[in-house]
């Protein structure tokens, strides 16, 4: 043992029993700031590995910074500078603190210590966010470049370490904002998720359909929940989105097939709860079978009439309901006494 | 979380007697032991519960007089507590706690650290917890200069002269982590 401590009993002195009591009670921060006292307790925590916990981790890559949040206050920024790597904190006295790291890559200091915070993450996530790709209204083309190899260079080495990585690194809601499918690719394989939100980060092209081949073929696309995608088209399949409960999707065009098979849908299998799909016809409800009885018709004051087909479904007690409203068709069930009055069901 | 002062004392028929590592006896009553894991199993192993059976005081080698003396204390503020139920899996635990508790616990570091292995002995979960909780909440928050001068710790390695932090000279940025990120006042624009 290399410390010098009392022969008195002392946070050093204790079995590992208490010590790893201890440790269960502090957030990662707390553990850090311990594991730096003395060689004694850095060789302890090390050994002992004990999980940060960490409920959030977002991550923002621009590019020439890179920052993350772990907890409401805690976030270094890491800028590019000249050859080297800024970094910059805030101490416990609440004055900003810059460090200059000569001839160090900024993304490779910075995954350094996101590696550092996920290394010993045993326990779920409740959220990861990463806006690997997110152009400004104002971006300079050769800006625009940067980030793109600035995000591919961060997702490919942070790829590296999710892969390395025992077990797949647990988080009920993954939400990545990217330039192209491709960089979900290196991230979601290694991730065991429950809720996926993509967002396209590219302004230029929101009418960019999405080729989702690659990503409908992983483990995880059968395991999610909750599938949200935003600003660009999909090409999916209604039947490669059956096994979620939830989803918001921007479809280029949807035509009756895809609401038939999507009513039979719901109306059979009872763990299906919400399909939210926009498109860009401004008529989908002429979409829907003239035979169905209804629309009920219902004013609301943000976005004017919507129009709902009522149905029957395997589950007693409940109903499905098809409501269309502007550029959108809402798959949704609910409970019989919800129906409103006067609607008809079919 | 409030409780009733005991207001029986114990009597032969309900009671054992424990040593403590210098000599000295104390009488215990049979309901406050069942606070305490080890004891109460020794009890139950021995049948010291019975009125006819012959119960032999209880040496407990680990603890002196003083320690058992606060123990006794903590057993009798909680004799009519619910059984303790573990339930802090993660760090996320109160640091605030109830204004006996922290008049009980205002003692000196070593006496504090003393009494913390006496409850692991005795295995009084909730002593062990409580205890385990103020030793975090002095550590949280603080930077690895102020845990040192908290809990009396003495480092064999030189300090960042910058940072305050301790630099061994074969560790890297990498190995470092992050402990001086700390609390700040506002998040920067996203």
């Amino acid at each position: 043992m290399s410390a010098e401590y009392p022969s008195e009993k002392c946070l050093l002195t204790m079995p590992d029993v208490v010590m790893n009591k201890v440790l269960g009670k502090l957030d990662f921060p707390a553990i850090q700031c311990l594991r730096k006292t003395c060689s004694t307790l850095r060789t302890f925590i090390d050994a002992v590995k004990p999980d940060p916990a960490l409920d959030k981790l977002q991550i923002y890559v621009k590019h020439d910074n890179i920052f993350f949040f772990f907890d409401e206050y805690v976030y270094p920024q890491y800028y590019m500078n000249g050859g080297g790597c800024s970094v910059k904190w805030y101490g416990r006295d609440d004055q900003p603190r810059k460090k200059l790291l000569k001839s160090e890559n900024f993304v490779d200091v910075v995954l350094r210590d996101i590696n550092t915070l996920l290394t010993n993450q045993k326990s779920v996530m409740d959220s990861l966010k990463i806006v690997a790709f997110r152009t400004p209204d104002v971006i300079l083309e050769e800006q625009q470049e940067l980030l793109y190899q600035v995000s591919e260079e961060f997702l490919s080495n942070l790829e590296s370490h999710l892969a390395s990585k025992p077990k797949k690194l647990q988080v009920k809601t993954f939400e990545i904002q990217v330039a192209e499918v491709a960089q979900v690719l290196h991230l979601l394989p290694h991730l065991d998720v429950k809720n996926l939100k993509i967002t396209n980060g590219r302004r230029v092209n929101y009418d960019a359909v999405l080729n989702m081949q690659e990503l409908i073929e992983l483990e995880q696309w059968k395991k999610l929940d909750t599938l949200e995608i935003l600003h660009c088209f999909v090409n999916l399949r209604i039947e490669d989105l059956l096994h979620l409960k939830r989803c918001y999707l921007h479809y280029e065009t949807i035509n009756s097939a895809m609401i038939e098979e999507l009513k039979e849908a719901f109306r059979t299998s009872s763990h299906l709860k919400s399909f939210r799909i926009r498109s860009t016809q401004s008529d989908i409800q002429h979409l829907m079978d003239p035979r169905y009885a209804g629309p009920h018709i219902h004013y609301d004051q943000v976005v004017g009439d919507i129009q709902t087909w009522f149905f029957s479904v395997s589950t007693p007690e409940q109903f499905l309901a098809i409501s269309i409203v502007a550029h959108q068709i809402v798959f949704e069930s609910g409970w019989w006494v919800f129906v409103p009055e006067g609607a008809t069901i079919n | 979380m409030s409780c009733e002062e005991p207001t029986t004392s114990p009597t032969p028929e309900n009671n054992i007697t424990v040593v403590s590592s210098d000599g000295k006896e104390f009488l215990l009553d049979l309901k406050l032991t069942e606070q305490s894991e080890t004891l109460a199993r020794l009890i139950s192993n021995f049948e010291y519960d019975r009125t006819d059976v012959k119960k032999d005081p209880v040496p407990l080698g680990n603890i002196t007089s003083a320690q058992m003396q606060k123990i006794i204390e903590w057993l009798q503020h909680h004799r009519y507590y619910p059984k303790w139920e573990q339930n802090d899996i993660h760090y996320s635990t109160s640091f605030t706690f109830e204004t006996w508790v922290e008049e009980y616990l205002n003692i000196p570091n070593n006496e504090m650290f003393e009494l913390l292995n006496a409850a692991n002995y005795l295995n009084i979960p909730r002593l062990f917890s409580t205890i385990c909780r103020i030793m975090a909440s002095r550590i949280t928050g603080k930077s690895a200069e102020q845990i040192r001068t908290v809990l009396n710790i003495k480092t064999d390695v030189k300090n960042d002269v910058y940072t305050g932090i301790p630099i061994q000279e074969d560790s890297s940025s990498s190995e470092d982590g992050m402990s001086e990120i700390s609390l700040s006042p506002s998040p920067p624009p996203i």
